[in-house]
């Protein structure tokens, strides 16, 4: 049996004996063999001692069951970190900020309890994934689109509630804007809903997010609160149809006339879906490869070329430097006419401008169209991605696995270069690139309707001086974009502190905000220690 | 990192529960992650393949010919975990076969947590310029009698090697790297490294997350 932090043996095994009363003794997992199945795989501290490692893991299957194993968590001062799938890989998977907590595992929670087709929406619990809501759909003939990411292994819950995203609109592929009423189980074991949810008997909890008074949804994310036993979400209707179209620029300065144009283009609604900005001559895109002209003098060359020098050779050889690709749901007429609004906003915009019409799709599709689309576009979960091989030419030895680095930069062509220089001079300085696309030049994506996020993924290599000099490399990149007032979105625990302590306007007023919330609704500190930097009084006062 | 240290850091990263790790105040030793009795061997419920690969179709040939289900798909795992796994393993503890690419046998490693299952077996197939195909073996170290036993090349291919393998992985015994063996003149078509491998459940009659009934 480990032991929790600051709980003695005797303590620990009496919490361990009520958990058992409480979800069966079948439920309650202490042996090394059980425990360890919820490390991070791709811990970048893994057989480290700073690795966060699991007491023990606790299996509720109803609300009363959560609420109960609150109350004893309470009791005797175990911290504990609920999970719903814990498959958010390269963010910390199923392992605690807080090394020696007891996970409190929700996979059993995985009940569908309401779909409304008419009105578009879900209540589901935190242990639905993706797969089984899609399937639940399929099989009852419903024409609702679940909105999914990238794979589609996780949980609705747990992925909106660490701010996870999707492809679809922005409406739904922001999952937790995407999300409509809560419900919460305190640290006291208090069952609470948001929303409408708060009004006994009224049918509008997946319709109306705010109810009245302070919309408190928020601080259930990234966060340690509370609970999180149900969530409603809105799903997508399908529409008619999918356009997926492409303009491309030729100059390195059209990068800003062509963001402002999209942004136009996005917030009058026009262009409805996720578009991505990509360039052919640095790469880094799936959905825009990089051009083969570019491909084939590298290959040449034998050697990477600077920035300066691939730019010469666009020049020369006419290759595109920008491409946006624009996405559309709706009706086929409506589509194609918004496309066409675009080529001309475009065309006016930055002169030039070259279009390649792309490809209309028609819902319902095949399925021989399944195996031909970017899956998640449509709303289909998948594990697709797993496909491509782990070692390549330029990484014989393949990653163990991978940690993220993604900063939100304004929406602006201007950030996208000086985020690059900046980031680009660090990881340089490290010896360290963006490990999964081995670009040297980031194009941001779109999950945020209204900003950019840069998304670097650093290999995890178990070499523990390479992985440590990544670390490095990742929190100096956290501060020194802080600078420049680049924060990032979502991080992995091992950088927690690091990303809080960038969000530090007003001597960290926001951290202390946090902190007098945490004291207040869970005054023991038992829930979730430590994530996204906020923890309890007892462990702030011993970290001084 | 060694190529052959790598390996057995990957076998013991996907069985989890091999190590002993001091960090926590404990009442005793990590129990050995193995089950069933001396001689027993696991019997496979089912395969999967890729047939993206040439050697896939005829590690799933092999195990046919010995009455096991094989599935195989192309590069997306997603049909055959739907299709096959994924019902497998809710149903219980059902012993799974493959031969895949590292990220997919990476990925239903994860999936097979949630089942309380890990790998057993892994089996790394590399083409070596010269050689054909050299294939390291990791797992239990009662295998290793199994592998010295192994008809050589071209008697078998070493596709139909694996699957042998994979039919005759000991319930119990610590695990290890256990052997090696050289398959002539059939590496052309490996570009990275393959792996065969076995999935089990933990221990007999592992739990699994069972699905209730869906409440509308």
């Amino acid at each position: 049996m480990r032991v929790s932090p600051g709980v003695s043996p005797a303590d620990m095994q009496a919490a361990l004996a009520e958990f058992q009363k409480i979800v069966g003794a079948e439920w309650v997992f202490t042996d090394e063999e059980d425990v360890d199945l919820y490390r991070d795989s791709y811990s970048i501290f893994w057989d480290q001692p700073e690795e966060r490692i699991v007491a023990a893991a606790v299996c509720p299957d109803s609300v009363d069951q959560v609420q109960a194993a609150v109350k004893v968590a309470n009791r005797y001062g175990i911290p504990i970190y609920p999970v719903s799938t814990g498959k958010n890989l390269g963010y910390g998977g199923s392992a605690p900020a807080y090394a020696g907590s007891v996970v409190l595992d929700l996979k059993r929670m995985n009940r569908i309890l309401r779909v409304d087709e008419d009105r578009g929406f879900v209540l589901v619990e935190p242990g639905v994934s993706y797969f089984d809501l899609y399937q639940h759909l399929r099989e009852t003939g419903s024409r609702l689109m679940v909105d999914v990411p990238d794979p589609g292994w996780g949980s609705l819950v747990g992925n909106s509630l660490d701010h996870g995203a999707g492809y679809l609109q922005p409406t739904y592929r922001n999952h937790f804007e995407s999300h409509c009423g809560m419900e919460v189980v305190l640290a006291d074991g208090t069952l609470l809903r948001t929303g409408m949810g708060a009004m006994p008997g009224a049918d509008s909890w997946q319709d109306f997010k705010f109810g009245v008074g302070p919309w408190i949804d928020g601080i259930f994310s990234q966060s340690n609160f509370g609970v999180v036993t149900k969530m409603g979400f809105w799903l997508m209707p399908e529409p008619e149809a999918h356009l997926e179209a492409n303009a491309f620029a030729y100059r390195f300065e059209d990068l800003s006339p062509m963001v402002n144009a999209l942004n136009y283009l996005e917030n009058t609604g026009v262009a409805n879906g996720m578009s991505f900005v990509t360039s052919p001559l640095y790469g880094g895109s799936s959905f825009v490869p990089r051009d083969q002209r570019v491909v084939d003098h590298l290959a040449g060359a034998g050697h990477d070329l600077s920035q300066e020098e691939l730019n010469a050779f666009a020049d020369a050889n006419k290759v595109p430097y920008w491409s946006m690709t624009l996405k559309f749901y709706g009706p086929e007429d409506a589509v194609r006419a918004n496309w066409n609004f675009c080529k001309k906003e475009f065309a006016k915009r930055v002169p030039g401008t070259t279009f390649d019409e792309g490809k209309l799709w028609r819902f319902p599709l095949t399925p021989e169209q399944h195996d031909e689309v970017h899956k998640p576009s449509f709303g289909i979960p998948s594990l697709e991605m797993f496909s491509r091989g782990a070692r390549s030419p330029n990484n014989p030895e393949g990653d163990w696995g991978h940690i993220w680095f993604a900063p939100i930069i304004p929406r602006t062509g201007e950030a996208i270069i000086e985020a690059n220089k900046v980031i680009s001079e660090i990881t340089a300085r490290f010896d360290r690139i963006d490990s999964l696309r081995r670009v040297k030049f980031s194009t941001p994506t779109t999950y945020w309707a209204r900003s950019f996020i840069l998304l670097f993924g650093f290999s995890i290599k178990r070499d523990p001086e390479y992985d440590r000099k990544t670390l490095e490399c990742l929190r100096t990149l956290i501060a020194e974009c802080a600078k420049h007032g680049w924060g990032e979105y979502r991080a992995s625990p091992v950088v927690h502190d690091n990303v809080a302590a960038a969000y530090s306007f007003n001597n960290n007023a926001l951290t202390r905000f946090h902190e007098r919330l945490k004291d207040a609704v869970d005054p023991n500190g038992i829930i979730s220690a430590g994530r996204y930097g906020i923890w309890p009084k007892h462990l702030r006062e011993k970290k001084g | 990192m060694s190529e052959v240290d790598r390996d057995r850091r990957r076998l013991i990263q996907w069985s989890v529960g091999a190590l002993a790790l001091p960090l926590f105040a404990s009442e005793g030793v990590a129990r050995a992650a193995v089950f069933g009795g001396a001689g027993e061997r696991l019997a496979l419920s089912a395969a999967v393949f890729d047939r993206r690969f040439p050697a896939g179709p005829v590690f799933a040939s092999a195990l046919e010919a010995r009455g096991v289900q094989a599935l195989g798909f192309a590069g997306d795992i997603t049909p055959a975990w739907k299709g096959l796994i994924e019902p497998a393993w809710r149903g219980g503890s059902a012993v799974l076969a493959g031969l895949t690419c590292e990220r997919n046998l990476a990925c239903l490693v994860e999936l097979a947590r949630d089942y309380r299952m890990h790998v057993v077996l892994l089996a790394r197939h590399r083409a070596v310029a010269g050689e054909g195909v050299r294939t390291r073996i990791y797992g239990p170290t009662g295998l290793r009698g199994e592998i010295a036993a192994l008809p050589a090349a071209p008697a078998l291919s070493w596709p139909e090697q694996a699957a042998r393998l994979a039919m005759r992985v000991p319930a119990a015994g610590s695990r290890d790297r256990v052997g090696q063996f050289r398959s002539r003149g059939n590496g052309a078509d490996i570009e990275a490294p393959l792996f065969s491998w076995v999935i089990a459940p933990i221990r007999p009659h592992s739990r699994s997350i069972q699905v209730p009934e869906v409440a509308i």
